[in-house]
């Protein structure tokens, strides 16, 4: 049983509960009907975070938004959605620190045929490193209308 | 060397109180399943968490378990420790051939602990690989 709930300062809590069965061999309970492992569940979220609202039972069948952008979820009433802002400057943090070692690969690459003078290879280089200073302009260009924008100007960098 | 009650059969060998499961040295009491876990040698909570799922797959006196914010998961615990500082936590993450995770505590108290997961640039994240996260506590109930 899943449910989600607001902090104070906006962010979403996504809260997992154990399997009845679970809950009532821990308790050292004979029985346990769904109504009451249901209210079980909530008093317990409310004690835990009594000071959260919404406290929202989600569906079964409910499909989570993306987890990579987790700390970009809201609670709009009893469903999910994203903050676009934090969820574009979330994906520019991933890509920075998936791009920096890759400059640190290649300005090692370059050194290297610098050395050996090897104009074809510095000048591949010099393309590669281009392309990675550049990969974060779409996104910082971008005002995302939905996370597709965001993931859409996200450039796969494992082609480098 | 007396025999313990138990040996012979008296009918007054009993159940091991919480008490005595805790204090460790009788030999006189035998232990029932509901009270085993209290002996300081026994893990008193457990979980098998995905935390990509995200699902509790397996657990021992574990509610249930949250996810904070990125890498940072609350284990709530069914029934709460002694003290805050009464229990340790071990914990891991599943990770990949180049890919490191390592966990820390964050907070700990006697009803839950919120653990976080570092990654190679030592900065909070999601776990790296399988995202299977798993943890081990013992102490005093």
């Amino acid at each position: 049983m899943k449910y989600i709930h607001t902090k104070p300062d906006g962010s979403v809590t996504l809260t997992m509960f154990a399997a009845k069965e679970l809950i009532m061999r821990d308790l050292k309970l004979k029985t346990m009907t769904d109504a009451e492992y249901e209210e079980f569940c909530l008093n317990r979220l409310k004690q835990e975070s009594p000071a959260d609202t919404g406290h929202t039972k989600l569906a079964d069948d409910y499909v989570l938004p993306d987890l990579e952008y987790f700390n970009a979820w809201v609670q709009k009433g009893q469903a999910l959605d994203y903050d676009l802002v934090k969820a574009k400057n979330i994906a520019l943090t991933n890509l920075r620190a998936k791009r920096d070692p890759l400059m640190a690969k290649y300005d090692g690459l370059q050194s290297r045929a610098v050395d050996l003078e090897d104009a074809t290879e510095i000048a591949k280089v010099k393309i590669f490193k281009a392309e990675l200073r550049g990969a974060t302009d779409a996104l910082k260009a971008l005002t995302p209308l939905s996370i597709e924008d965001i993931k859409n100007a996200t450039p796969d960098l494992s082609v480098y | 060397m007396a025999n313990s009650a138990f040996e012979l059969g008296s009918g007054g060998a009993g159940a091991a109180t919480k008490a005595q499961q805790q204090t460790g040295t009788s030999t006189d009491v035998y232990v029932s399943p509901g009270t085993q876990q209290y002996h300081y040698s026994a893990t008193q909570a457990w979980f098998l968490y995905d935390y990509f799922t995200p699902a509790i797959l397996a657990s021992y006196n574990v509610s249930s378990i949250a996810i904070n914010s990125t890498g940072v998961i609350q284990i709530n615990f069914t029934v709460s420790f002694a003290a805050a500082n009464a229990y340790t936590i071990s914990s891991l993450t599943g990770g990949g051939a180049t890919t490191l995770n390592v966990q820390h505590i964050i907070t700990q108290s006697t009803g839950n602990c919120t653990i976080g997961n570092l990654n190679s640039a030592a900065a909070v994240s999601a776990p790296t690989g399988s995202g299977y996260w798993a943890g081990a506590l013992n102490g005093a109930q």
